[in-house]
């Protein structure tokens, strides 16, 4: 396999897979939005 | 006053978490396009290469739009004309014209999903034997020799047809919570075991090394042609499932507080991800066919893309493998099952379209739609011309029907009711990703114009050289009549009365327009 096409490999490997990974743990971290907007009082949240 | 069934219908039937959410939207947005059309797109443009243009597409006009499509449905709580219909009333017919085609795509989409549940049966005694395309062609579709419309009814795919469709009426019945979420949540986890069982497997075959080679080998000459980049934004734009109503309809379903954009960002690469990996499984199982010949030569002689690929090309590579059914029944699977979560998500827009306006259950809706789409795709894809009338009718609703939408959704949200301001605000104010002036600059300006290009590019095209050389009225029947029926439905659906007034609703959280003095 030439060297261009292992890079490319890795390259789209490497985005598009830390792309998923790091938004994961993102979600993970922070699952519902908790922060409330400015103004709205709670109770007109649901 | 009458009450708003939608929101009721919103309130008992939400997604029992953000997982099922984020579950579901990735089984919509996986489907069949994903394993046969990006590995050939990505080769035919620049290879490796292809993955430049590819990533801006996704970063530029595929999760924004996505963020679009999501914003509508939690922001205005409805099916996509309700959703339209509440931001502007005039708006509802675009909602309406994106359930029309999702009632298009359904009814080829089902005809995909019986030759798919007939070949994972036919891979356990690899039954096409060794010429494929005969068998594909002559023995189990008996495909017409002349392109046309017959009532030739084949029973080998007229009858798994029905199958499909009493399945998928079934689930949908069931509603979001009990039948679309359910199915997701067991069909997806399926679908990655077999999937990747099936590239591990691919990856130790002879000859995988040379068909990733051929895959990722940059032609980085190509990136200079603007057709390479149209391919990029055209297959991140068909596989995300966006500007059709789907995620409108599914983000509608989710809680007032969800969390917007990350996982919007997680469906995305979830999405990718899928696609990379079919790339690395087809390509090694297609380097194992070459056998040591050019990859060229034989991506000249043989289909690496499209039903073709899935149907020809690997029962062919299968009859060669040692333990092929095995490779066949994970193929045949992953692809069932893919396209089954892709289609109950398709179906769906239609039947909540049909549950807010018309005040129905999800069981009369779905019994209700899904009978009307099940008798018109079996007559007319369950005969011996079912291939063509589904190249023509897959090509409109793909090229011209899904852009056309995403250009009228740009054009209308964000320069008709200039909502950008409102829609950032609302996907800011829910999730920990924000948004900001790129999102709103992307969409206002850079989205209209690609697809309006993308648009104007695919109909001189088919103006001026037809399409795969097929008679032009079947052209004029199947293609331009189409969208024709898209554009009349949409206005007669929307002549309807509501059951309740869909303007007595309050978008929240609460948007105040800056003033400006």
């Amino acid at each position: 396999m030439g060297i261009g096409a292992i890079l490319l490999m890795v390259f789209s490997m490497v985005l598009i897979w830390g792309g998923l990974a790091i938004s994961s743990v993102f979600l993970i971290r922070r699952p519902e939005v908790a922060k409330w907007p400015k103004g709205a009082p709670a109770e007109e949240a649901e | 006053m009458a009450i708003d069934t939608a929101a009721k219908t919103r309130e008992s039937q939400q997604w029992s978490s953000q997982f099922a959410f984020i579950i579901s939207a990735i089984g919509s947005a996986v489907g069949l396009g994903n394993i046969w059309r990006f590995p050939g797109v990505a080769y035919s443009n620049g290879g490796g290469a292809f993955m430049i243009p590819y990533l801006f597409a996704l970063v530029t006009a595929g999760i924004p739009i996505l963020f679009l499509d999501y914003v509508i449905g939690h922001r205005f709580r409805g099916s996509a004309p309700l959703a339209f219909r509440r931001i502007k009333s005039w708006f509802e017919p675009l909602g309406w014209f994106q359930v029309m085609i999702c009632f298009f795509i359904a009814l080829y989409y089902a005809v995909i999903l019986a030759w798919a549940a007939s070949y994972f049966v036919f891979s356990f005694g690899t039954q096409w034997g060794d010429d494929t395309s005969k068998f594909f062609q002559v023995d189990f579709l008996q495909i017409a020799a002349e392109p046309g419309v017959s009532l030739d009814f084949v029973p080998g795919i007229a009858i798994p047809l029905a199958i499909v469709w009493i399945v998928a009426i079934a689930v949908l019945a069931l509603g979001v919570t009990r039948g679309v979420e359910k199915a997701n949540i067991i069909f997806m986890p399926l679908l990655v075991v077999a999937f990747v069982a099936l590239v591990v497997r691919a990856l130790f075959l002879p000859g995988a090394v040379d068909g990733l080679n051929a895959l990722f080998t940059p032609d980085f000459a190509a990136l200079l042609e603007p057709k390479v980049w149209i391919a990029a934004y055209g297959q991140i734009f068909f596989s995300l499932s966006i500007a059709f109503g789907i995620m409108i309809t599914y983000s509608s379903y989710r809680h007032r507080k969800s969390n917007q954009t990350t996982p919007g960002l997680v469906v995305a690469f979830a999405n990718s991800s899928f696609e990379l990996l079919a790339g690395i499984g087809v390509f090694s199982i297609l380097g194992f066919m070459a056998a040591g010949k050019p990859f060229q030569e034989f991506a000249a002689e043989a289909s690496i893309s499209g039903p073709m690929l899935s149907f020809i090309t690997f029962p062919k590579v299968i009859s060669q493998m040692p333990g092929g059914w095995i490779a066949g029944a994970l193929f045949f699977g992953s692809l069932l099952m893919a396209g089954f979560t892709s289609m109950i998500s398709i179906t769906q827009v239609i039947s909540s379209a049909f549950q807010d306006k018309f005040k129905m259950s999800p069981l009369r809706a779905s019994v209700t739609t899904g009978s009307v789409l099940a008798v018109i795709s079996v007559c007319l894809f369950g005969t011996t011309t079912s291939l063509y009338v589904l190249d023509i009718v897959d090509y409109w609703a793909n090229n011209i029907g899904i852009v056309f939408s995403a250009i009228l959704m740009t054009l209308a949200c964000f320069w008709a009711v200039r909502k950008q301001k409102e829609f950032s605000f609302h996907l800011s104010s829910l999730s920990t990703f924000k948004v900001g002036r790129i999102w709103e600059l992307l969409l206002t300006w850079l989205a209209p114009l690609l697809l309006g290009y993308m648009f104007i590019n695919v109909t001189v095209g088919i103006c001026f050289d037809g399409y795969e050389g097929y008679p032009s009225w079947m052209l004029m029947t199947f293609g331009w009549g189409q969208t024709i029926v898209c554009i009349v439905c949409a206005f007669v659906f929307t002549k309807f009365r509501w059951p309740f007034d869909p303007q007595v609703f309050r978008p929240w959280p609460v948007y105040e327009r800056p003033r400006l003095f």
